[in-house]
């Protein structure tokens, strides 16, 4: 078979994905902090525009915590407002893995600009993911009075749940892969070219 | 190139919104998702007897530790991805079903390498176990995905091909 062969594309590019995946993960790791940050004002400001549910969005290393506005009464009958912790790493898994793919796929990837690029690409899915986690956990996890106080009923919750797992399940893996596609169409081509009429 | 994308785009979208539908977790993916519990405890009760699986739970009788298959964890996703991916490309048909084939025993093969690494792991460490889970099996089912749909794109037959790349 033509796939174990020594030079084949194919081979070559999964070895360069395992060898580049550990460092870019790692890197990633070290800088969740500083990757992490824009994310801060962003939320806020989108929260800002469409709601006034958030009052501040904090974080502490690949952690986003939002204090809200919603209001719940705790067993002794006193009243808080409610805070939601996001494990936001889970949602920018996406940047190391796709610098993984890009790596190993060709030289030219190699650019600070590159880099620049497909963060500033993978920040949106990055973004919607992390909205979701919170509109699901105030609908669905903290209780029907904060659900109430959110606003959002009948398709509205249905389409929540949906853009949650969407968001944590599918998103992550589709941009990576959608992105890295786009930036590689000619290794595809490629690849297409290489293997002889076998299908008769 | 640009409609193999868009229509990639759309074929996940639609199939992940079927998955997600209450009926079709109820009738498929959960009875799936058990009879990989099962599949896996099986496995790892040829070298550990410990092993027990009550519907989607995998737990030892040694350790307090358990591992439920959730969603994402199934490889329904990932499943979806590559079909996606194989639909939206022009092939043969016959060409497409092997790839479905196949690629679906590729991408369940690794998803219980997953299942049962995962457990020894999250016995070992938890944190260990938080990374393995969260970030890094994630990352290598989808090049798992990539793998076999590059496979199968150099399968195609060369004037099908040609056709795809113009």
């Amino acid at each position: 078979m033509s796939d174990s062969k020594p030079d084949n594309p194919v081979g070559r590019f999964v070895l360069k994905v395992l060898i580049w995946l550990p460092i870019s993960f790692f890197i990633w790791y070290a800088l969740a902090g500083p990757l992490l940050w824009p994310m801060q004002p962003l939320l806020e400001l989108g929260f800002g525009m469409f709601s006034d549910l958030v009052e501040q969005v904090r974080m502490a290393h690949g952690r986003l915590l939002f204090e809200t506005t919603l209001e719940a009464q705790v067993a002794d009958g006193r009243t808080g407002l409610v805070t939601a912790e996001i494990n936001a790493l889970k949602y920018t898994y996406n940047l190391p893995l796709l610098v993984a793919l890009l790596y190993a796929a060709s030289d030219r990837h190699f650019s600070f600009k590159r880099l620049a690029a497909i963060y500033l690409l993978l920040l949106p899915f990055q973004i919607f993911g992390v909205t979701f986690d919170f509109l699901a956990q105030m609908l669905f996890h903290a209780g029907p009075e904060v659900a109430a106080q959110v606003g959002i009923t009948g398709w509205g919750r249905e389409l929540v749940a949906l853009g949650y797992q969407f968001g944590y399940l599918m998103l992550p893996p589709i941009s990576a892969a959608a992105i890295w596609f786009w930036m590689n169409k000619e290794l595809v081509v490629e690849l297409m070219d290489l293997e002889p009429d076998s299908s008769s | 190139m640009l409609r193999f994308f868009l229509w990639f785009l759309l074929i996940q979208g639609v199939l992940f919104t079927i998955e997600m539908q209450r009926a079709v977790q109820n009738a498929v993916i959960e009875p799936f998702t058990a009879s990989l519990a099962w599949i896996s405890s099986t496995l790892m009760k040829l070298f550990d007897k410990s092993i027990v699986a009550q519907g989607v739970i995998i737990r030892s009788l040694d350790h307090p530790f358990a591992v439920k298959i959730a969603a994402g964890c199934n490889g329904v996703e990932a499943t979806i991805i590559l079909f996606a991916a194989l639909l939206a490309f022009p092939a043969p048909w016959k060409h497409k079903m092997w790839g479905f084939l196949l690629g679906f025993l590729a991408i369940h093969i690794a998803n219980l390498a997953r299942i049962i690494t995962l457990f020894y792991i999250g016995q070992w460490n938890a944190e260990v176990f938080e990374w393995a889970h969260l970030y890094i099996w994630q990352a290598l089912i989808l090049l798992d995905v990539i793998i076999v749909w590059l496979i199968w794109v150099r399968k195609i037959p060369v004037q099908v091909t040609k056709q795809a790349a113009a």
